[in-house]
């Protein structure tokens, strides 16, 4: 009798397996957000099921130039707003360290913590701390809608003073604005236009040489003709693509071997 | 007595059964994965495909319990983004996924002050299990990117 039991459970666990196993009817299963979705993928989906292309070829995105001397870009940190955020995230300059926070300004710089910080350091501070042989500064964007250009000025004269009196052995590089595109200067929000741009540009281009520390002007070499960034350069007008944020970084290199 | 022994034993084997047939795949590799959602699922701004090392910048994750991976970023003005992580073993999804919430957490606190707009995204933000595969997603469109995922699966 025994035999006959285990036999029948092996006769059902093959014919079960070989069944369950090439059953092609929809299993609900949880995914990681907890709601049911069908793996079946069937027939009739709304969405068009997608064609593996054959042959591959999926950068969007040209490749800026390959592998460059970026020793002069040891033991440095970039500080900035979202734009370093794109210098970071396109590791275009993989080993340089990087303190940034989307809208991060020259005066909240000493106040605010980059994002996800678990101890609260200011940004100004968490970098200062590392002791950096080169500063690379990039500000202004935030600024553009401030009432008065020269509160703009005055601040970024006490962050370079401070980091100077802080860092006395260290380069300063304060870089340019960046153009905006010109259907986003158009628009004109916040004050971000490329009039006011230039504005800022050419007082931080007096404060820099007042304070003996270079200018190195991005704009100038991501600018068109027009005096607009190219509409290509940047989806939403401001913050420049991988192309475009290999141009800077070509930029910066050249200021810093000059 | 035996009757019951039957039934237990043919109960047992079908949701074992059952059990193995639910299992999900993905039948592409991560890099066709990504690719045929930045294709298909919709994006306001340019994502661009980057080296796969630069996976680790933004993910807190074991690069030793990644077997492949994919990933598309945005720019500093929107959240969108596309990682595709095919992990050693299961454990290795577990990883995965945290590292994701992570990102999330981090995303949101970067841009809540500067572009609200990207939080709901964030949201809403897809996370697909296919065996030991993580398809995560933020996009202008998060159920038309869920569909196209859904369309991937084997």
């Amino acid at each position: 009798m025994k035999k006959r039991i285990v036999s029948l459970f092996l006769s059902l666990t093959l014919l079960t397996f070989t069944v369950a196993c090439g059953s092609s009817a929809p299993q609900e299963t949880p995914d990681s957000s907890g709601e049911p979705v069908s793996s079946s993928q069937p027939e009739t989906s709304p969405t068009p099921a997608p064609t593996p292309s054959p042959a591959p070829t999926p950068s969007p995105e040209p490749t800026p130039t390959p592998e460059p001397d970026d020793s002069c870009f040891e033991n440095s940190a970039f500080l900035g707003n979202s734009l370093v955020s794109d210098l970071y995230t396109y590791a275009i300059v993989p080993d340089a360290d990087y303190y940034f926070k989307n809208g991060l300004t020259v005066r909240s710089v000493f106040t605010e913590a980059e994002a996800g910080s678990s101890t609260g350091t200011p940004v100004y501070e968490a970098a200062v701390s590392q002791h950096y042989d080169k500063y690379f500064l990039m500000f202004g964007l935030n600024e553009l809608g401030w009432s008065y250009e020269s509160v703009f000025i005055d601040d970024y004269r006490t962050l370079i003073e401070t980091l100077q009196k802080d860092e006395p052995d260290a380069e300063i590089y304060v870089q340019s604005l960046t153009p905006v595109s010109k259907s986003r200067s158009d628009k004109n929000l916040y004050g971000v236009t490329n009039d006011r741009i230039t504005l800022y540009n050419d007082l931080l281009r007096d404060l820099c040489e007042e304070l003996d520390v270079p200018f190195v002007d991005i704009s100038a070499a991501v600018i068109a003709p027009d005096g607009t960034l190219p509409e290509q350069a940047a989806a939403d007008g401001v913050h420049l693509n991988y192309e475009y944020c290999g141009v800077w970084v070509d930029t910066l290199r050249a200021a810093i071997e000059q | 007595m035996k009757r019951l022994l039957y039934v237990l034993m043919i109960v047992t084997v079908l949701l074992a059964g059952c059990a193995s047939g639910g299992e999900k795949e993905f039948s592409l590799s991560p890099e066709e994965l990504g690719q045929t959602i930045f294709e298909k699922a919709e994006f306001t701004d340019q994502l661009t495909l980057l080296p796969k090392e630069s996976l680790y910048r933004l993910y807190d994750l074991d690069s030793s319990l990644v077997e492949d991976s994919c990933l598309y970023v945005g720019t500093g003005s929107t959240a969108e983004e596309i990682a595709v992580f095919r992990m050693k073993d299961a454990g290795g999804v577990e990883a995965a996924k945290a590292a994701i919430e992570k990102r999330i957490a981090y995303q949101t606190d970067n841009f809540k002050d500067y572009v609200p707009a990207e939080v709901p995204k964030l949201e809403k933000a897809v996370v697909k299990t296919g065996g030991t595969t993580v398809v995560f997603v933020v996009s202008a469109n998060a159920d038309g990117a869920k569909s196209v995922i859904d369309s991937l699966y084997r």
